[in-house]
């Protein structure tokens, strides 16, 4: 992030962004500001957890600010990427485009993408699991798989929607592709994991680090209620029911990868370089079983 | 013998707010089966299911019966396929809880079950219509034991469950199995 001495506030996004900007950007973004200046030119690459990340982005800028100034990437093939998936869709009045979004002779791609959806209300979550279910199914067949697909979209929106008061609601994304198969992702701007799931007083001393560590077992939530704490949990087993597979969750001061090959599974936790503000989810599932 | 649909064909059934709404009007159906009688929730064509929605309707479908809700019906699971009993066996066993569930071979089997529910279930079926010393003598334990077991058996949806009144005054309950084409 570049911060000039002018009157705008100014957010560049490199040419393949890993997300470090935009949680810096959302941190510096609390106070009013005049006019924000998204730089997203130099976009080259962008991935689902990008695409909702930036897109939640460009709302709490355009919640805090006057105007949002978004420079589309130069990228042709880039820019019509991100009008296919309805980046530029129902954007906030006060946010202005540094070009035209170009209109497009749309191929039925609903096979390949999820376009960028917000998930507000449980008849959203149903909406989008069905599609994702069918998509998956015709894809991949039923099994592991679609089952991962559908699961992991179903236990974290819904999550978002029960706990998580985003005022963007969830934005969710997905994509195929040839090398490194599925890719979904689901953002919030919420209160967060560790905030969640401090209001029980039985996790009530956790650290970021520690509460997202626990969130994703089974029974772990939010509430004193035997049934609930399901979701997370859930998510996990689903993606890590695929023979090859990752999942990112990142909320406040923490970052938890996990990694699923040949039965293996590998963990990482870490603090990432910015809070981390409400819930960033990136799940990679495997071309084919 | 009542039948409950509870989807069309290749669904994925998802979150808690329409399990809630689906329990509700499960809950209107089993209103208007015949106290003896049993519902059938017909899982057939339901392809997957989250945690969620099993919890929000079978679980407390379950915990409802538990407390005495339709207890003098039965409520049998069928027709759901192997993904969507993995998610129901989950669902019952953070509860504790057991369903009872007609399995592909047209065989009653226990979901969630606890380890000794089965030869209860068992011997219920054998005796059919009993009380609680009879299931006690079949099974070889006691009465507060076999009390203990039918309070699961009943919640389960096995067997139904209703109240007489002895000769000599007081209460007595009398239990009946009703598995389809098993009772």
């Amino acid at each position: 992030m570049k911060v000039k001495a002018q009157n705008a506030f100014r957010v560049s996004v490199p040419p393949r962004s890993s997300g470090v900007e935009i949680h810096s950007a959302m941190q510096a973004l609390r106070d009013f500001q005049d006019e924000v200046h998204l730089h997203a030119g130099s976009v080259q690459f962008v991935t689902p957890r990008e695409i909702c990340g930036l897109r939640a982005l460009i709302e709490h800028a355009a919640g805090v600010a006057d105007c949002v100034r978004f420079d589309c990437p130069v990228n042709d093939d880039v820019h019509r990427y991100l009008a296919r998936v309805d980046f530029y869709a129902d954007l906030p009045a006060n946010v202005d485009l540094s070009r035209p979004v170009p209109s497009l002779r749309r191929r039925d791609l609903r096979q390949r993408l999820i376009e960028v959806v917000r998930i507000r209300t449980p008849d959203d979550v149903e909406d989008l699991v069905g599609r994702v279910w069918g998509v998956a199914k015709g894809h991949f067949g039923i099994g592991s798989l679609a089952m991962a697909c559908a699961t992991a979209i179903a236990a974290a929106t819904e999550n978002v929607i029960d706990h998580a008061r985003s005022p963007i609601g969830a934005l969710v994304c997905a994509q195929r592709y040839q090398q490194t198969g599925l890719e979904l992702a689901v953002v919030d701007l919420g209160r967060g994991i560790p905030t969640t799931l401090r209001q029980n007083p039985t996790h009530r001393g956790l650290t970021d680090l520690r509460a997202v560590e626990r969130a994703i077992e089974d029974g772990v939530s939010s509430v004193q209620d035997q049934g609930r704490g399901a979701g997370l949990a859930e998510l996990v087993h689903g993606v890590g029911r695929t023979r090859r597979s990752g999942l990112r969750l990142s909320s406040g001061r923490a970052e938890l990868t996990l990694g699923w090959e040949n039965g293996r599974r590998s963990r990482n936790l870490a603090v990432p370089a910015h809070p981390i503000v409400g819930t960033w989810l990136a799940v990679r599932l495997e071309a084919r079983t | 013998m009542e039948r409950y649909k509870v989807g069309a064909s290749s669904m994925f059934l998802a979150t808690r707010e329409r399990g809630r709404r689906m329990r509700e009007d499960v809950e209107g159906r089993l209103a208007q089966v015949a106290p003896g009688d049993a519902l059938v929730l017909d899982f057939s064509g339901v392809e997957g299911i989250t945690v969620s929605f099993g919890d929000e309707l079978v679980a407390k479908l379950i915990l409802g019966r538990e407390s005495g809700d339709f207890a003098d019906r039965g409520m049998v699971i069928e027709g759901a396929g192997e993904d969507v009993r993995e998610t129901l066996e989950s669902v019952l066993a953070r509860r504790k809880l057991a369903a009872v569930a007609i399995n592909a071979s047209a065989q009653p089997e226990m979901l969630g079950e606890q380890g000794w529910l089965r030869e209860t279930l068992d011997a219920a079926l054998r005796l059919q219509s009993f009380s609680a010393s009879q299931l006690a003598g079949q099974v070889g334990i006691t009465p507060q034991a076999a009390n203990n077991r039918l309070r699961v058996l009943v919640a389960s949806g096995a067997v139904a469950k209703e109240r007489g009144v002895p000769e000599g005054g007081g209460k007595e309950f009398s239990y009946r199995a009703v598995i389809p084409a098993h009772a």
